[in-house]
Parts: C-alpha cells; sequence; structure tokens
C-alpha cells in the first residue's frame, strides 16, 4: 500500500492525481537513465527513426551534391576543343556572365566595365544596352538600371563603373559625358566632364579620367586636383583607361592608354612614380602593312592598357585589352612582377576585355571580356592576401554560390542550439523536482 | 538488530515495488494510451528529423526567393554556344552551317540526346547530304564524344567515302558535260578534311598511330598551310620515336606562328633548340 493512501487529508480525487503525477515522473528519471530494458517497442521505434534519419540525410546529401553540380558550371574544354584550345595562361575561370537571361535582350552587348559593391553585388555597364546590370557572385540577376534615378535622365552609353564603401554607384556615360551618381542625396548628382573616361572612388575621394589627364575631387564634386594636358610627354595624358585608388596607402594609378604607361600619385596630384608598359598605341606605324612596329623594350610588353585596380597584397593590376592579359606592379616603384591571361573563347580566356574590379573579400577579378560578350569571374594565384584573410576570402567564396542558400540554416542553428539548451536545463529542472516529489510519495527512484 | 534492520529494509523495498505494481495497476488503461518511452533517444531523433526537414525546406524556400537556381542565362562558353546557335536554328534557318553549329554546340555541352534528335531531324530535313555528309560527320563527333571509337570510326569512314565519291562523281560528270558544278567550283567539302582530322583524333585514341599519321599526311598535303596541324603530326612522330620528322613538324608551325606554346613545348621534349 502506498504511503500516501495512509495520508488522512488525501481526497480520492488528489490520491489520482498524485499518483499518476509520480509515476510519469518516475518513468522520466527512469527513461533518462537509458534506454528502456527489454521494451521491444522502443527498440523498434528507435530502430525506425534512426533508419528514417540517414536516409533522409542520404536523401540531402544526393540531392545537394546534385544541384551542386547543376548550379556550379565547370570550366568547358568540350569534347570538340583541341589540344591548347583551353589553356588559360594562369587564370582561373570561376563562372561568366553572360546576361541575366537567355533570350537576345538579356544578354550582354559588349559590356565594358564591373565593379563590386560592398553588399558583393557586381554590377556591369552594358553600352550596347544603355543599361548596368547587377549580380550576385552566382552570376544570378539582382537589378537593373537604365539611367539617372534622380533625374530620370536615361544611360546612353554607360561604360566605366565605381562603387564606393557607402554602395552609391559611380556611372560614366561616355556619350552624355556624365558622371552620374546614384544617390539621391549626393550634391554631385550629374556632373558633365569632357571626354570623361573613367572613374575610381573610395571613402574620402572620387578620381575621374579623361582623355587629356585626371581630376581628383572631394565627396561633393569640388576639384581637388586636376592633372595632365593631352599629349605624349610624361607629364601628359592619351586617354585616362582607368583609375585606381588605394586607400590603404593614398595612392591613385593611372592607365594611360595610347601612352602604354602606368603611373601612381598622391592624393595632392603629385606624381610618384611612371613606367611604361610597352610600345604606345600612339606611337604605332605599320611596317609593310604585315605587323605592328615594336620601338620600346618593356618587360611587361602591354599593347593597350585599359584599366587598373588594387589586389589584395596592394599592388596595382593592369588589364590590356590587346594583350588579353592581367598583369601585376610593384606599389613601390612600377616594376612589373607578372602577367596571366591568353585570348580565346573558352572558359578563362578573354577576347579584348576593356574593364575589371578586383573583389578583396573573395579574392576574385570580374573581368568585362567585351568582344566575348561576357563578364568573367576570375582568380590569379598570388593576388591576395594570405594567411586567416586567405582564408576569409575561400569562405566568402563559397558562401557567394548556390551555398549560399544555407544561410537561412547557419542563421537558425544558433536558435536551436539555445532552443536545445533551455530544453535541457528544463529537463534537468522537472527531473530534480520529479525526484523530490517522488520522494514524498516514498518512491526510492534509486533503487528501482 | 542486523536481522531486524533487514527485513524491516526488506520490507520497505517490497513496499515500494508494491507501490510500484499498485500504481501500474491503477493507471494502466491511461498509460496505455498515453504512455510515454522510456528511451531519450526516440524523442531527440524526432525532433532532429523534423529539424532536418524544417531546415531543408527553409533552404529550398530561400533558394526560390533569391534566385539561388538561375535565370537561364548562359553560364559557359558551351551554354552560350548552344544559346547563340538555337537562336537560328528557332527562326527556322535551314543552312547546314547553322545546323552544324548547333548541334555542335550541344556536343561541346553534353547534351547528348538532343544532339542526337537534331543529326536524326537534320538528317531527313537536310538537303546535299551526299555532297558534305554534314550529319554522318555530326554522328561520327557525336560517337566520339561518347567515348564509342568503333562507331565513330564506323561512321567517319562511311562520310568520308561519301563525301568523296560524291564529289569525284560530280566532278566527273562535270567535266564530261563541260558543264559549271559545285564539285569544280569550291573542290571537295571541308567537312572531307575535318573528318580526317577527326579519324586521326579517333585511331590516337585506339592506338593505331601509323593510321593516325597516314590521316595527317593526307590531311597536310591538302592544307599546306593549316600550322597547328603540324604540330599535332609532330607530337604523333614523336611518340613514334621519328625525332627528326617530328622536329620539323614543330618547326613548321613556329614557321607560321611565330613563339607557338605547343610547338616550342615540343621542340623542348625533344631536346631540341628553338
Amino acid at each position: 500500500m502506498s504511503r500516501t493512501e495512509n495520508s488522512p487529508n488525501a481526497s480520492p480525487e488528489h490520491r489520482e492525481v498524485t499518483e499518476g503525477e509520480a509515476q510519469r515522473r518516475v518513468e522520466e528519471i527512469l527513461a533518462e537513465r537509458g534506454p528502456g530494458v527489454g521494451d521491444d517497442r522502443d527498440r523498434r521505434t528507435r530502430a525506425i527513426l534512426i533508419v528514417v534519419l540517414v536516409i533522409l540525410l542520404l536523401l540531402l546529401c544526393g540531392i545537394g551534391a546534385f544541384l551542386y553540380r547543376l548550379l556550379v558550371p565547370s570550366p568547358d574544354s568540350g569534347p570538340t576543343a583541341r589540344e591548347g584550345d583551353s589553356d588559360t595562361a594562369g587564370v582561373t575561370w570561376i563562372r561568366s556572365i553572360y546576361g541575366f537571361g537567355p533570350s537576345a535582350d538579356q544578354l550582354f552587348t559588349n559590356p565594358n566595365d564591373a565593379a563590386t559593391a560592398p553588399d558583393g553585388v557586381i554590377w556591369v555597364t552594358d553600352p550596347g544596352n544603355a543599361r548596368v546590370v547587377g549580380f550576385r557572385g552566382d552570376g544570378t540577376f539582382v537589378d537593373l538600371i537604365q539611367g539617372s534615378k534622380q533625374t530620370g535622365e536615361p544611360f546612353r552609353l554607360p561604360s566605366r563603373i565605381a562603387v564606393d564603401p557607402d554602395g552609391i554607384i559611380y556611372v560614366v556615360d561616355r556619350a552624355n559625358e556624365a558622371l552620374t551618381i546614384m544617390d539621391g542625396e549626393t550634391k554631385l548628382a550629374s556632373q558633365n566632364i569632357p571626354g570623361l573616361t573613367a572613374v575610381a572612388v573610395d571613402d574620402q575621394i572620387v578620381v575621374v579620367g579623361s582623355t587629356a589627364g585626371f581630376a581628383i575631387l572631394d565627396k561633393d564634386g569640388n576639384a581637388q586636383s586636376v592633372v595632365g594636358t593631352k599629349g605624349t610627354s610624361d607629364e601628359q595624358f592619351d586617354t585616362v583607361g582607368g583609375v585606381a585608388i588605394d586607400s590603404r596607402t593614398d595612392t591613385i594609378y593611372v592607365v594611360d592608354t595610347y601612352n602604354n604607361r602606368l603611373s601612381a600619385w598622391d592624393f595632392s596630384g603629385a606624381r610618384r612614380w611612371i613606367v611604361t608598359l610597352g610600345n604606345p598605341a600612339n606611337k604605332v606605324r605599320l611596317e609593310g602593312g604585315m605587323s605592328l612596329e615594336t620601338s620600346i623594350s618593356a618587360p611587361a610588353a602591354l599593347q593597350l592598357p585599359t584599366d587598373v585596380t588594387v589586389d589584395g597584397k596592394g599592388r596595382p593590376i593592369v588589364l590590356d585589352a590587346f594583350d588579353f592579359s592581367i598583369s601585376a606592379f610593384s606599389p613601390a616603384d612600377g616594376e612589373f612582377a607578372g602577367k596571366a591571361g591568353t585570348h580565346g573563347q573558352r572558359d578563362g580566356q578573354f577576347m579584348y576585355p576593356t574593364g575589371f574590379d578586383y573583389d578583396v573579400t573573395k579574392d576574385w577579378f570580374t573581368v568585362a571580356d567585351t568582344q566575348n560578350l561576357r563578364a568573367q569571374i576570375v582568380r590569379i594565384d598570388g593576388t591576395g592576401a594570405e594567411g586567416a584573410a586567405a582564408l576569409s576570402s575561400w569562405l566568402s567564396r563559397l558562401m557567394s554560390g548556390p551555398a549560399r542558400a544555407l544561410w537561412p540554416c547557419l542563421g537558425l542553428l544558433p536558435l536551436l542550439l539555445v532552443l536545445a539548451l533551455v530544453r535541457r536545463r528544463r529537463r534537468i529542472r522537472e527531473a530534480r523536482e520529479a525526484r523530490e516529489l517522488a520522494a514524498q510519495h516514498g518512491f526510492d527512484v534509486d533503487s528501482v | 538488530m542486523a536481522r531486524e534492520s533487514e527485513q524491516a529494509t526488506s520490507s520497505v523495498a517490497s513496499d515500494d515495488a508494491a507501490d510500484l505494481a499498485a500504481l501500474e495497476t491503477v493507471d494502466s488503461p491511461k498509460l496505455s494510451r498515453t504512455r510515454r518511452s522510456r528511451d531519450p533517444l526516440i524523442p531527440a531523433l524526432g525532433v532532429t528529423i523534423v529539424l532536418v526537414i524544417i531546415l531543408t525546406l527553409t533552404t529550398v524556400v530561400y533558394a526560390l526567393l533569391t534566385g539561388v537556381f538561375g535565370t537561364g542565362a548562359p553560364r559557359t562558353f558551351s551554354e552560350q554556344r548552344v544559346v547563340a546557335t538555337a537562336a537560328k536554328i528557332e527562326a527556322g534557318s535551314m543552312d547546314r552551317i547553322d545546323w552544324m553549329a548547333y548541334i555542335l554546340a550541344l556536343i561541346d555541352d553534353g547534351q547528348y540526346r538532343k544532339a542526337q534528335e537534331w543529326i536524326d531531324r537534320g538528317t531527313a530535313v537536310l538537303a546535299d547530304q551526299h555532297i558534305s555528309a554534314d550529319m554522318l560527320y555530326m554522328q561520327a563527333d557525336l560517337y566520339f564524344a561518347q567515348g564509342d571509337l568503333d562507331r565513330a570510326l564506323e561512321i567517319t569512314d562511311e562520310a568520308l567515302t561519301t563525301i568523296k565519291e560524291t564529289y569525284e562523281a560530280e566532278k566527273a560528270a562535270s567535266e564530261e558535260s563541260n558543264q559549271p558544278s559545285r564539285a569544280v567550283a569550291f573542290g571537295i567539302s571541308k567537312n572531307y578534311w575535318e573528318l580526317l582530322l577527326l579519324k586521326a583524333e579517333i585511331l590516337e585514341e585506339r592506338s593505331e598511330w601509323e593510321q593516325a599519321l597516314e590521316c595527317y599526311d593526307e590531311y597536310l598535303a591538302g592544307n599546306e598551310t593549316a600550322a597547328t596541324v603540324y604540330t599535332l603530326r609532330g607530337n604523333l612522330k614523336e611518340q613514334l620515336g621519328d625525332t627528326a620528322g617530328a622536329e620539323a613538324d614543330y618547326r613548321m608551325t613556329l614557321q607560321f606562328i611565330d613563339g607557338d606554346s605547343a610547338a616550342l613545348a615540343g621542340l623542348e621534349r625533344i631536346g631540341a633548340s628553338r
């Protein structure tokens, strides 16, 4: 007989509830000690659940692998490619972006430049279609801009593009000769600059290039320094194809396309160094109608440098349209460090590329591969930072692909862990209370 | 005392057991329906399964909402070629060049089943198949891509024979009637030469080096300025131990393309100076 039955104050209802509760609690305590001994039903249920879980996980792994293979394109060599056709000369192809859909009006017509926003969106100018198109790192479509958001004026020939650390987009429209800034609050909403050819921006300054030099502006559009005139001497320029800013060293890099030169400047407009990259296009003569005369010997041997950016090691990196290459130079003195890239249509090859940008968070370049009608995301060994930053950029690249679909899961996991901990603590507390309750009713749980 | 104590303990234990038995008896109808499992793994497994399903669904919904599955735009050169060449075919082109470009793009992109469909369709609808054997050529290329070397070789030979016989027949008829013909005006179909290269590749895959060399010889006899094919033949000669022949071929390539990397690599392999 239970001791509760001996209690003079226990009513029949109270006794039943209390005894039922006590037994339930005792069973819970016993359950926490391990699987029920000799309980066939529990064993069967457990086995079924384990099998279901394993099948579920295997199924998910299979589907995941299939989708990954489906969604992540592999560099194509194709069975009809001849030997050597797929050589990329040191360029590692990640993916190509031909447009934001399969129809002709959704594909690029000679993309001209690319820039990466702080949120990872890659903006590509498509002057042939008078628009700027935004993509995620996995090539999926984000947005389409066809003109100034403030004035409504449509683009005519959007060529160069830059994005500042606040995510504000700067677009050079060569036909309008205007620098359009995609921020309604900026004073420099749209500024007409004759012969405008290039733009770069950081958190302090805006640098614009033109056919005759470059200008350093503050973020309100006030000119701080104007450098150069048109010509071939060292103080002159013949079309600034690209400009880049290294905020870490307060350096501006300028590519002088037709003079085939690269120069470095400080923020006050004082030159630090200048190097010749190859035979200047504006001095080229046809010899016998067969080949271009080469009068200058430069280690880089570039032909028509069209853009410059800064890599993860702080080096100026130059894109050459006619050399189909990406070259690295020393930030200290412009000494040539090496180059990668070759011509062709295959993945990782270039055909008259005109503009590019380096994404330091992912250690990759987005190249406007103009005549191949695509933007290509490529990597080159040795351009990224090392150590923890390299791991970070690897993770960033991984999560910019289809794996980004896992973000909600990764976000939910900490929440689930917290819930599991709370639940665990609650169970411990309940077990303790159950012990106390069972003890009150005379059950020695430990002896059962 | 000890015995009394043992008896007391035993009595308490038997009381507890009796209490438990009594409780189970009292609640047994209810417990039989609502009885909870004693195995803590079971609810944990259940929760895990539910969580896995919830997380999977969350991932799928997020992927759908954020366009992870793409826009249908081409992502590789092969896909771009398929899209670009498909446009002409879909517009109704009956130009054999367009058809071949589309089928080659499909093969390059690994869409073998679709390529086969279009080869079958092309064989039925395209004219002048005996002159250039386009669809036979495509069929041989498809088999080669699929790794079916025997059938690829068989179809290649059939295509080569078809083109050659048709060409010679047309040429003879033209000469006999003294009337102009395509055979006289344009010569043998370009597919003939492409098929020779394909045959050489197939034979190389089958390690039939001598026959492959014959194909290259015939090709270069008809295409003396095919710079890169000299290097292909040079590679083959190198494999056959004909170092002098290989060097001559590599140098022929370099005559046309100064600094050709494949030819230079060949020269380096056989130890010849540049």
